[in-house]
């Protein structure tokens, strides 16, 4: 049996005054296994600890209970005191007398009471305790630094002269935190730049410092001296091996966004710097993703991106960014249905931008000379010359493969020609786009017809691949009796003998039948031919898939129209002369999402006219093509959706001819598609779908958005409109760039490359992505700094309403030399200097019932030095500050306070209610609480000193560390006042306002605090861990491994050949979850296990 | 001579019957500097609690503040320790109209208003000014 | 629909036009509003001294015999709705109030009745008003003021943010009118004050008639009998003290949406509003 000695401190009277020590000492020297036990005032104090030495020594004791406070204040203390004597430290434990037991009662008789059964059960534990070695493990002499502060810079700093490895992460592009923002600092008044550039120069020149900007940290594993930290390094989309930092991007970018390193106070590029002396020198793109605009549209045409150029004046560069994607910007400016303008966000503010609109006069001021192009690759057959078709051709020129389209008309252009009315599309603008198509080496034979003039065979023979686009022209009759007779006229080829200029006459009544664009063209058109027009559309007009623009321009022009209509019969003897209709009510929605028209019985009624147009739609005309070709039920093509390839290998088909009746951009999007799949076909590489992420502001960002309306389009008065004269006019250009300027810049970059023409050392990388680095590293310093507390959550104090309420941080950007008004003191509304500006102190601070109820330390004094900064800027200013208590505790800072006061800053003892603006003015509702008055006050300008809070994502990150944070998110040190630099996880430590709000000063200190503590873990070779862990009794262990995942560490996993589970030591942390869990008992903590644990309970609960 | 925290009954008393905790005020000044009415008391929000904080039971008594109070509740909303400052004044009020000590002489009321007011306006000055 | 409808003493007396144009609106918006049987006053002024319980006994009464109508009631006058709603945050907060007073009364009450504003229901019921809107009300520019009681105590009545609340503005915004923002909008007018110190009631009406004015208001409206008084008949007051004043129209919130409805200015009760808003609605072509 152990022979075992148990030590009672008093803790001066802590302990002794609810707890009967000599009774208690005396009852416990009769337990079983006890040999000595004794009382002491204060057994930590150097006479104390000899007690226990000299006892183990004298009584040969094998184990020490020490009954005093807590394990985690002095567990190690004595385990230390019982090594002096010889024992080993895991057979000291300690039993807490103190803050379970003597603090926690009032009455001595239960404390002694009470004391005794934790004693008691404590000599039960120690009995079972064995003698451990501590774990030794290799230390990574490598630390890492969180934030690139003031805070981190210290801390890397100094550790890095100490000669130790140390990579330093920054999740923004520069380092230099907050300090690099403010222009001078108190109480010496020293410029902040001059100060902080020449440390942030010797980070980057430091050749022990491993520089991570725009980078994060993503993953952290492992333990003291052996962390694994993943990081990512996000992309700045710009490779910063190759950039110098030369600028000529940023005066290339046509994208200006908000810029955060001047407190919103001013714009930055796209791709920009966050300021001229930042480190690395390098530039970033602020890139969100595609915009919504490029996203809705089929062909992925760029909007936002020729957008950002028109409103650069740079013209050519739009229409050539829009012709990447599509070479139809004549056509499709004036034509086609935007879907992009459906899904533009500016639509959310109040109109959508008129993209569409936009894009044509690119291409109506475009008329560049065309450079006739001749590619040398493989041969390409195109069949049909319709937008799919020539767009297929085009994007295949471009990859170098000479292309053929064959086109059966005599005339290039397809349904773009044929279908579409001049007053709409004017010939010349649809030349525009063929021309320019022709021009990359396109070669369009008209007048062959492929399957009649020449066999598809023929064409597979000669060309690498075919591609058929013939569209859709076989129109879908009505299937009513009276169809054949005379007068009855089908949409499609009415519209084409119209646009090929044949001679058509109309009676003086013309019904259209239909709803669709088509049937809305040829309304148009046979009013323009003078006839009374009337469209039959058998749905209400929410159902019409015609543009709803075009529907509006109809009947504008005259074109009557007639819902919930359907023809049951046309009348008359070899020429129609009625039509017999019936009446229709809406049903349960069909397929089409659209409610399905129903006849109501007995509602036939008839309409005397002298022709109809049938335009119910039409279908692909393709009995030319073998049966091998299949097709679907609708009489359209069965392609791949992926590849669009047919059954027939080699050959491709898209556009109408596969969809049915589809808009131009679909045809064009179809186009492309298949000449990138052609390509990577014959190149044998695989087809890349690329998904791209949406990139657009947030809601709550537009509402700060100024309502401006858009740009109408100027059209041809309606009375002008006999002839077939073009009907929409275009944009001006100061109207186009006005527009242009609505234009929200969703993804922010554009992806205009701009840039990329203007960088020497090719360093702009659009397609640049994250990269996860691995780093093993020993320490970690924690700086990950502070930022201001949300003034727009200080309504009462006018911020985000009134303009000239700032925050204290947008005061020291308008103060700094380097700042948005180069030093000068201008006010944000109109740029007047400000005579009159009124401090307020505590802006969310010492406000528990409506904000923070901490006091954030710093803002009295930089609101003092505001104060003398300005009267240095402005001699005749006057400084009003509002504060509750003036905290001016610092070396210098009462006397640096005494200044500002003897230099004329007004100081008035009361927090303000209210700010707000009247009548030009802003007023300031406060008080003198010292002479008890209210008082009103005028100023030209408010600045706020708002709360500091922890950097957003603080928490998260905390998460992720496994490191702790207090309630307001500020990070926690393992002892508030004798470990204020060490988290609780050993081996990382704080830094910086991460911790609690701290001016500089301070700051730096608690850095070099938190450097020496990681050095001094970095100098050791090894590294010891409490053996205290738990192990596998391999007997018992089933393999069943619900300890490796309860385990937060990652200590155990399954040994798979053995089918038992294997612990690693370093990483076990002893928290006992294993033990827990593990079913069989083979989980057992060293020194902790299920015996003494047992004997522990029932030792407590015994009577006495 | 002033002699504070004389009248501790005076204070559990108005702490009673306005359910605040009168230490709550750290007299930052807030209920004064956005009282609409400030400018027309002798002594402001801040300034009757401060006497209430003291145990100066005449000074609070002799207070015009708490008459002027129309318990807007601006204060109240925007009061950093969050003290219902209304319900101080009020307890003040109730204090006097208790000891049959009103405000209002209903004869004096100005004939026109008489007529031409809402009657919620006399109801509600009746009760807060009237015993 | 059918709605229980509590108007309150003050609305068959002097704030008439608030009630005829309550019945009007609604009757047009197709609501049968239904005044409670037998009711009275709620008391008015809301008590703030913890021990006068007996000031809670008339409201509650008026909410437990709305309860037995349904489990909502409409209540368009500010005083009524601040009594009737922090009477029962305090029934819902204090069972031992509630039992206490739950004695005095012949059925007891829950504390659960749904007080509504007509403001709430305008803003719950966006379609119905918006499709029965038949004049153009575009380009006339109303400061909506909310003055104490719909908005404060926060807690107690949650109306709408006490600070920038909104639902005023939504309100003018749905019925084709341009809100304008003005930072006193929030701020007391004087309210009972007017009785015995005139002179604060007229001092803090100017100041935010000023500000409103001052911020493009050619008008304004109100949901509280109080405080249109204070601003309406204050105005020949201020003009004694403040010479360079101009008069502003003040509108009860139904009296805009019955003209909005086109009901004719008999429904609106405009005749009775001190300081005339006809030239300014002849201006817009509204009369």
């Amino acid at each position: 049996m152990k022979r075992i000695g148990v030590f009672i401190c008093h803790c001066g009277i802590n302990i002794a005054k609810t707890v009967d020590v000599e009774a208690l000492t005396e009852e416990i020297k009769k337990y079983p296994g006890v040999v000595h036990a004794e009382n002491y005032k204060y057994m930590c104090s150097d006479p104390g600890q000899n007690l226990v030495v000299d006892a183990i020594k004298k009584q040969k004791l094998d184990a020490v209970v020490v009954a005093a406070c807590s394990p985690t204040l002095h567990e190690n203390t004595f385990r230390n005191t019982s090594e002096r004597g010889g024992l080993n430290r895991y057979v000291c434990e300690m039993a807490n007398v103190r803050e379970q037991c003597s603090w926690v009662h009032d009455d001595k008789a239960i404390g002694t009471t009470k004391a005794a059964h934790i004693i008691k059960s404590i000599i039960e534990k120690v009995k079972y305790d064995e003698a451990l070695e501590p774990i030794l493990v290799d230390v990574t002499r490598r630390a890492l630094v969180v934030g690139g502060g003031i805070a981190g810079i210290q801390a890397a700093l100094d550790i890095a002269n100490a000669g130790i490895e140390t990579i330093l992460v920054e999740r923004s592009p520069s380092i230099g935190g907050h300090m690099i923002q403010l222009s001078e600092t108190f109480p010496t008044l020293d410029c902040s730049q001059c100060i902080m550039t020449p440390k942030m120069v010797e980070v980057a020149q430091h050749d022990k410092i491993k520089l991570l900007t725009y980078s994060e940290i993503e993953e952290i594993s492992g333990s003291v001296g052996n962390f694994k930290v993943k990081v990512r390094r996000k992309s700045p989309f710009v490779d910063w091996e190759k950039c110098n930092g030369c600028g000529e991007c940023d005066l290339a970018c046509p994208v200006s966004t908000d810029n955060e390193f001047e407190c919103h106070l001013a714009t930055q590029k796209a791709i920009y710097r966050p300021f001229p002396q930042a480190v690395p020198n390098r530039f970033t793109i602020s890139k969100l993703g595609q915009p919504p605009c490029r996203i809705a549209c089929p062909a992925g045409v760029n909007a936002q991106g020729y957008i950002a150029l028109i409103r650069a004046g740079k013209y050519k560069e739009a229409l050539e960014l829009e012709r990447e994607a599509n070479p139809f910007a004549s056509v499709c400016g004036r034509v086609c249905n935007h879907p992009c303008e459906s899904d533009c966000v500016r639509g959310e503010v109040e109109e959508p931008i008129a993209i569409a609109s936009l894009k044509r006069y690119v291409a109506d001021v475009g008329s560049y000379p065309l450079e006739q192009k001749k590619p040398t690759g493989e041969k390409i057959a195109v069949v049909g010359s319709g937008p799919g078709g020539l767009s297929c051709a085009y994007f295949l020129a471009k990859m170098n493969y000479r292309v053929t389209v064959y086109e059966a008309e005599n005339v290039a252009g397809g349904m773009l020609v044929l279908g579409i009315p001049e007053f709409r599309l004017p010939r010349n603008a649809i030349q525009a786009d063929i021309d320019y198509i022709k021009s990359f080496g396109v070669e369009i034979k008209t007048g062959v017809r492929v399957g009649e003039t020449m066999s598809l065979d023929d064409l597979q023979k000669n060309h690498r691949a075919v591609f058929i686009a013939t569209g859709a022209y076989e129109e879908m009759k009505l299937n009513i009796d009276g169809e054949d007779l005379r007068g009855v006229l089908h949409c499609i080829s009415f519209l084409e003998k119209v646009n090929k200029g044949e001679k058509i006459t109309l009676g003086k009544k013309v019904a259209v039948i239909g709803g669709g664009n088509a049937a809305v063209d040829a309304a148009r058109v046979a009013k323009r031919l003078g006839s009374d027009v009337t469209i039959l559309y058998r749905r209400s007009r929410r159902e019409m898939p015609a543009n709803s623009w075009e529907v509006d321009e109809a009947e504008r022009e005259g074109v009557k129209i007639e819902f919930l209509v359907a023809p049951t019969k046309i009348i008359g003897t070899n020429r129609m002369q009625e039509i017999e209709c019936i009446r229709m009510e809406l049903g349960a929605p069909d397929a089409s999402g659209r409610r399905r028209p129903i006849p109501i019985e007995g509602s036939e009624f008839r309409i005397p006219v002298d022709n109809i147009i049938v335009a119910i739609s039409q279908k692909p005309q393709i009995d030319w093509l073998e049966p091998a070709f299949e097709r679907t039920k609708w009489g359209t093509l069965v392609v791949d959706p992926d590849t669009l390839e047919t059954k027939v290998k080699g050959v491709y088909a898209g556009g109408d001819v596969v969809t049915g009746p589809a808009t131009i951009i679909e045809a064009v999007a179809a186009g492309k598609k298949a000449a990138e799949v052609i390509d990577a076909h014959i190149r044998g590489v695989p087809v890349v779908h690329k998904q791209y992420k949406k990139g657009r502001p947030e809601p709550e960002d537009l509402k700060r958005i100024q309502k401006v309306l858009r740009a109408e389009m100027p059209k041809l008065d309606v009375n002008k409109r006999s002839k077939f004269d073009e009907v929409e006019l275009g944009f001006e250009e100061e109207v186009a760039k006005k527009e242009a300027e609505r234009c929200l810049n969703c993804a922010i970059c554009c992806e205009c490359l701009q840039c990329e023409t203007v960088c020497e050392p090719k360093a702009i990388a659009h397609d640049l992505e994250d990269k996860i680095e691995e780093y093993d590293v020993g320490a970690l310093v924690v700086a990950t700094g502070f930022d201001l507390y949300d003034a727009e959550r200080l309504k009462e104090y006018g911020y985000g309403t009134v303009q000239d309420v700032v925050t204290s941080l947008q005061f020291e950007r308008l103060l700094s030399a380097s700042g948005p008004t180069a030093g000068e003191l201008k006010r944000p509304s109109d740029g007047r200097v400000p005579k009159r500006i009124v401090f307020i102190q505590c802006a969310g601070s010492r406000d528990k019932e409506n904000h923070l109820e901490y006091c954030s330390k710093i803002c009295c004094m930089y609101t003092a030095k505001h104060a003398l900064l300005f009267k240095h800027r402005v001699h005749d200013g006057e400084p009003i500050i509002f504060y509750i208590d003036v905290r001016t505790s610092g070396k210098g800072y009462e006397e640096f306070y005494n200044r500002v006061t003897d230099e004329g800053t007004l100081y008035i003892r009361g927090k303000v209610s209210k700010v707000y603006q009247d009548n030009g003015r802003i007023v300031v509702l406060g008080a003198d609480t010292l002479s008890g008055k209210k008082v009103e006050v005028d100023a030209d300008m408010v600045v706020l000193a708002p709360a500091m809070v922890p950097t957003e994502g603080n928490e998260e990150f905390v998460r992720k560390l496994k490191i702790q944070c207090d309630a307001k998110g500020f990070l926690t040190e393992a002892h508030p006042k004798l470990r204020p630099v060490e988290s609780q996880t050993m081996g990382i430590f704080l830094a910086g306002a991460a911790q609690g709000p701290k001016d500089i000063p301070e700051v730096v200190a608690q850095a070099s605090g938190a450097a020496s503590k990681a050095i001094a873990i970095l100098s050791q070779d090894k590294i010891s861990f409490e053996p205290t862990v738990a192990g596998v009794d391999e007997d018992l262990c089933s393999g069943c491994s619900i300890c490796v995942g309860v385990c937060p560490y990652n200590a155990r996993e399954l040994d798979k050949e053995k089918m038992v589970v294997k612990v690693t030591e370093a990483l076990c942390q002893g928290c006992g979850s294993c033990s827990a869990a593990c079913p069989s008992g083979a989980a057992q903590q060293k020194n902790l296990v299920d015996k003494q644990i047992e004997q522990m309970v029932v030792t407590v609960l015994e009577e006495k | 001579m002033n002699k504070i925290l004389k009248e501790k009954d005076f204070i559990k008393r108005i702490e009673e019957i306005s359910n605040q905790k009168i230490s709550d005020c750290y007299q930052c000044g807030r209920c004064t500097a956005g009282c609409p009415f400030a400018e027309f008391m002798d002594a402001p929000p801040n300034q009757v609690i401060r006497f209430i904080q003291l145990g100066l039971k005449d000074d609070v008594l002799q207070a015009h503040g708490p008459w002027f109070c129309a318990a807007c509740l601006v204060c109240q909303t925007r009061c950093p320790r969050g003290v219902d400052i209304p319900r101080l004044m009020e307890a003040v009020r109730v204090l006097h109209l208790r000891a049959k000590e009103g405000l209002i002489d209903v004869d004096s009321i100005d004939k026109e208003l008489l007529l031409d007011a809402p009657p919620l306006a006399f109801m509600s000055a009746f009760s807060k000014y009237t015993y | 629909m059918k709605f229980p409808y509590y108007p309150g003493c003050t609305l068959y007396t002097k704030a008439k036009p608030l009630n005829t144009s309550m019945q009007a609106t609604f009757g047009a918006l197709g609501v049968e509003i239904v005044e409670l049987p037998h009711w009275y006053c709620c008391g008015t002024t809301f008590t703030l001294a913890r021990d006068n319980r007996m000031s809670l006994i008339a409201p509650l009464r008026i909410l437990a015999k709305a309860q037995k109508e349904d489990s909502r009631v409409l209540v368009p006058c500010s005083v009524c709705y601040n009594t009737l709603k922090r009477t029962n945050y305090i029934l819902k907060q204090d069972p031992e109030v509630l039992q206490i007073l739950n004695e005095h009364l012949e059925e007891s009450y829950d504390g659960g009745e749904q007080v509504v504003h007509p403001l709430e229901f305008f803003r719950d019921n966006k379609e119905r008003v918006k499709s029965k809107i038949v004049k153009d009300l575009k380009g006339m520019k109303l400061g909506c003021y909310y003055g104490c009681l719909l908005l404060r105590p926060e807690e107690e009545i949650q109306f709408d943010d006490p600070e920038s609340p909104t639902i005023f503005e939504e309100f003018v915004s749905l019925i084709g009118a341009e809100p304008v923002e003005f930072p006193l909008k929030v701020e007391c007018c004087g309210s009972y004050l007017v009785v015995n110190s005139p002179e604060a009631a007229v001092e803090a009406t100017y100041r935010l008639l000023k500000n409103a004015r001052g911020n493009g208001a050619e008008a304004i409206v109100t949901s509280c009998p109080l405080c249109h008084y204070n601003l309406d008949a204050l105005q020949a007051k201020i003009k004694g003290v403040h010479s360079e004043f101009r008069d502003i129209p003040i509108f009860y919130f139904t009296q805009i949406l019955a003209i909005a409805l086109g009901l004719g200015a008999d429904s609106a009760g405009l005749s009775q509003n001190k300081v005339s808003p006809i030239s300014l609605l002849k201006e817009h072509n509204l009369t």
